[in-house]
């Protein structure tokens, strides 16, 4: 049922971005889509179940984008590694009792434009695009990022969501 | 902590790899493009459905200054119509010319009817998908223009079913670009969320916010494509060339249907 839900997330999060934002409110700097893959490996842990799910939700969008197969999925991977060895010390995930706590969704929204950084680090080989790196297009990921958490905390309700 | 995490990241490792593998050497890289030529016909309604949304809405917004509008409108459309005139003699003129000459139009008269049904913001630029691929016409290099002459992209990569284009603000995008009626040129770069810079205007050149910038016609673009209107003008005398923006016309305009303009074979 987890991973039911984060597909339609995943699915919405897709086409607001790809096409809601950008044709109705001529918004072309949403990370939505991107989020809504790396978001419930942070949200909910690095466990398996999210891994999976993570990289069928980065197959699919380098399949919507026309983007060749591995483009984001090897990244993908790459950042999870990192998030894995970043929870040693940071223990960031949320619990079933954490769910609309406003301290854990900011810092877990500060996190997360790290980990997109990150993320464009591997998926540049090294480099990270320079007009990626614009005080509005980090400002639009954390806000994205808390809308979506907040929307993980009303549909995770089930102490079953959380490990 | 769980060494479990790892272990199946490894084994993702060695998939994903295995998947690459395969879809270079036995699929040609065309796995995941079954999805753009799924989606463009559904996608392509929709895109197209909600700009129309989106400039309803601003009209209903502003409603209060139709009227105004509508005056400052009349005033431009007969200045532009008595230009027309100028425009279509020069043009008549050129051909001639071109003829008794025998130089050949680096473009073509062909053009291929598109649509534009994803826009996303991506690591190196915007993803832009175009519902034509190169069986339609559509290849790389080729102009991406609304029916207006607003200068959208070119085609970056064209593929069977559907093409990405490179948006005129996509920090990979450069035009070389002049101020309409002006002598005032340079060399306009794409720069996501701000627009576009217009480099190389030194500091005795004039342009000022509101001049209109279009395509100069010096490189693989053709001439007098709106590009976009000056939206900041910062002169230094320190410096050598002044910091412009330009604000892209493609935001003021609906690009869910678009025109590619092919080259001429000479190109």
């Amino acid at each position: 049922m987890t991973g039911i839900k984060l597909f339609i997330i995943f699915i919405l999060a897709l086409m607001t971005d790809g096409l809601i934002l950008p044709a109705l409110f001529n918004f072309k700097n949403s990370s939505l889509a991107l989020l809504a893959i790396l978001l419930p490996i942070l949200y909910m842990g690095p466990e398996k179940r999210t891994i999976l799910w993570g990289l069928f939700f980065s197959i699919t969008s380098e399949s919507f984008r026309g983007l060749n197969l591995g483009t984001l999925a090897i990244p993908f991977l790459f950042t999870v590694v990192v998030i894995c060895l970043a929870q040693r010390s940071l223990d960031i995930k949320y619990t079933y009792n954490d769910r609309f706590s406003l301290g854990r969704s900011v810092i877990v929204a500060f996190v997360s434009v790290a980990f997109v950084y990150i993320f464009s680090f591997f998926y540049g080989w090294g480099k990270v695009g320079t007009g990626f790196l614009s005080p509005v297009i980090s400002l639009t990921i954390m806000l994205e990022s808390l809308v979506l958490i907040f929307v993980f905390n009303i549909v995770f309700n089930n102490k079953n969501d959380y490990v | 902590m769980s060494h479990s995490p790892f272990k199946v990241l490894f084994t993702l490792f060695a998939v994903v790899a295995s998947l690459v593998f395969a879809d270079r050497y036995f699929f040609d890289r065309k796995l995941t493009h079954i999805g753009p030529v799924l989606a463009k016909k559904p996608a392509s309604y929709i895109f197209a459905k909600l700009e129309s949304a989106r400039f309803f809405l601003n009209g209903l917004a502003n409603i209060r200054s139709l009227v105004s509008e509508n005056e400052k409108f009349k005033k431009e459309n007969l200045i532009l119509v008595s230009r027309l005139a100028d425009y279509e003699n020069i043009k008549e003129e050129s051909s001639f010319l071109k003829n008794a000459f025998k130089i050949a139009s680096r473009f073509s008269n062909e053009i291929v009817y598109a649509s534009i049904f994803s826009s996303q913001l991506g690591f190196d630029g915007y993803d832009v998908i175009l519902t034509s691929g190169v069986e339609s016409g559509a290849n790389d290099n080729d102009i991406v223009i609304t029916e207006d002459g607003v200068l959208v992209g070119k085609i970056k990569r064209s593929y069977d079913g559907f093409a990405h284009v490179l948006m005129v603000n996509d920090p990979d995008f450069s035009v070389t670009a002049k101020v309409l009626s002006s002598n005032t040129a340079g060399i306009a770069k794409g720069a996501l969320d701000k627009g576009l810079y217009f480099d190389l205007i030194v500091q005795s050149d004039a342009i000022k916010e509101g001049d209109i910038v279009v395509s100069s016609g010096m490189d693989f673009f053709p001439p007098a494509l709106i590009i976009g209107t000056v939206s900041y003008v910062e002169t230094n005398e320190t410096n050598l060339f002044k910091k412009v923006k330009i604000r892209p016309a493609m935001e003021d305009v609906k690009i869910g249907r678009v025109l590619v303009v092919k080259k001429s074979d000479r190109n």
